[in-house]
């Protein structure tokens, strides 16, 4: 038997009902929703069915770390019947996981997205093919209301009817193309208050490759000026294709929106309104594996071999910077061998040593909506200003390890940066995650042959440096 | 120095607390859900 592990979100419209918005495998379970999670749903399915001997797990370490060791315990202490566990660990962009060869004495459950089912290839990986299935089937009122025009879909269910918050958007232009968080936030001017202008001019901001979907909210479920949205987990399963629910619940967004510009009174007709909004409008998660999270914003000092310094922006490929050979650290840019090495301790190994490293690459991207993560170390009066999956080396003091460490993960109260080059230990005061007003560019190098280099961090009179590691 | 627009501590946007849907609005999610795996299984 197989199933699926999949995600759904709800906005809640003025009438405090849900609206689909998407389903997703490859779904994060969120830390604030584990402990409400009811695994037991799961275990009884099991249970009920006494030829079940076997249970596997198919699932992407980078996305499902948090929920595997949930199942797995789950399983372990609620299923007497199963004798044999077993996982599949898939590449993060493998389209096309591996399983086991299913039969009645197996149940195999699959957290990886699967190009090669409908379910998720049809329906998850793009948006418009679950709204349309839903559209098609009179369900119009489960569902936000949308526009989209290409040779794959026509539907236009915009009404034209929008919120009267003069500090939300009206519309949201999402793309359709799978893995791109890419949103665009609309709201019409003021003075256009006819609905069918109000939709003409929304669906005229749309191309083939995206679709606009009206943004909602409920008065009764903002708080302190956050908006609210639902999530639900559940499994799909079996040849019936049943359904196990796990849990669900709401949560705010990470910001609450402004109440000082007016968007009513923006100048054009309608008006795209800036991505430093984004976790205002959205309940998004930033997640380090994404897109253009890796790099620093263009301000930040890389240091070259003779100990001055370069700006971020201006660096460029056949450069010189300085780096440093750490003995017994992975010569990779594999992000998984990065990520799996560490070392007991904080001291630098003996034969390690400085030396130059060329840059063989220097790209820059759009910061979008992905945000950054300042991180504040003792002694110094500036931050490091780097994306979110930007990996730094660390020392953690709860493990006693050192290791490259994503921005995102990186926890004040249980890391140090590591000078290595003096096997020293700095404090890090804060790590903020913040959203830049502009929309900014994130940098990033690709050195060799030490795979890392140093960014300046203030003015500290140790000249401190942050290694980092490159990223491909 | 960047030109910050808003930030919070990264503790907390990682640790947002859940809400409890209520009965009413749980019960309208899992009805959607189901609706659409049942429009799913007759495409």
């Amino acid at each position: 038997m197989k199933g699926v592990l999949f995600s759904a979100d709800f906005a809640i419209d003025e009438n405090d009902d849900p609206r689909l918005l998407e389903l997703n495998t490859d779904t994060v379970i969120y830390a604030s929703f584990t402990s409400s999670i009811n695994w037991s749903n799961l275990t009884d399915v099991i249970n009920s069915n006494s030829d079940i001997k076997e249970f596997h797990l198919i699932y992407k370490k980078k996305i499902h770390d948090r929920e595997v060791p949930l199942i797995s315990e789950s399983v372990a202490n609620n299923c007497p019947n199963i004798e044999t566990y077993g996982t599949t660990e898939i590449g993060y962009d493998d389209p096309y996981p591996t399983s086991p060869e299913d039969s009645g004495s197996k149940f195999i459950l699959r957290l990886a997205f699967d190009e090669s089912a409908v379910f998720d290839s049809t329906y998850c990986k793009n948006n418009v093919n679950t709204l349309k299935l839903m559209y098609d089937n009179n369900a119009t009122s489960s569902i936000t209301e949308f526009f989209h025009s290409s040779s794959n879909a026509e539907v236009n269910n915009l009404s034209g009817v929008v919120g009267s918050n003069n500090f939300l958007p009206h519309f949201i232009i999402k793309s359709t193309q799978p893995r791109t968080e890419t949103h665009r936030f609309l709201s019409v001017t003021g003075s256009i208050t006819d609905a069918s202008s109000i939709a003409n001019l929304a669906t005229g901001s749309s191309n083939t490759e995206n679709y606009v979907e009206r943004f909602y909210y409920s008065s009764d479920q903002i708080t302190n000026n956050k908006t609210r949205a639902l999530r639900s987990y559940n499994i799909l399963y079996g040849d019936d294709l049943d359904i196990i629910k796990l849990g669900s619940g709401s949560f705010d967004a990470i910001f609450n929106f402004q109440t000082s510009s007016n968007f009513r009174e923006l100048p054009d007709s309608i008006n795209t309104l800036p991505n430093k909004h984004y976790y205002e409008f959205t309940n998004k998660f930033p997640h380090s594996f994404a897109e253009n999270t890796h790099g620093f914003l263009g301000e930040e000092l890389i240091e070259k071999p003779d100990g001055t310094y370069i700006s971020g922006s201006l660096i460029d490929s056949g450069s010189e910077v300085k780096s440093f050979f750490y003995s017994g650290s992975p010569d990779s840019d594999d992000m998984d061998e990065v990520d799996a090495w560490s070392q007991v301790g904080y001291t630098t190994p003996s034969g390690s040593y400085l030396r130059s490293a060329s840059v063989v690459q220097a790209t820059s991207a759009s910061l979008d909506t992905n945000g950054i993560n300042q991180i504040e170390v003792s002694g110094s009066p500036d931050f490091i200003n780097v994306g979110i999956g930007t990996r730094l080396m660390v020392y953690s003091t709860g493990s006693n390890i050192t290791k490259y460490v994503v921005a995102q993960d990186i926890d004040p109260d249980d890391h140090f940066i590591v000078n290595i080059v003096s096997s020293s230990l700095v404090p890090i005061t804060n790590n903020y995650f913040a959203m830049p007003n502009d929309d900014l560019d994130l940098y990033a190098i690709n050195v060799e042959p030490d795979d890392s280099y140093f960014l300046k961090v203030g003015n500290l009179p140790m000249n401190f440096q942050v290694n980092v590691h490159n990223f491909k | 120095m960047a030109d910050i627009y808003k930030k919070i501590d990264n503790k907390d946007y990682k640790n947002r607390t859940l809400t409890e849907m209520t009965s009413t609005q749980s019960d309208k999610v899992q009805s959607i859900i189901q609706n659409f795996v049942n429009f799913f299984k007759n495409a």
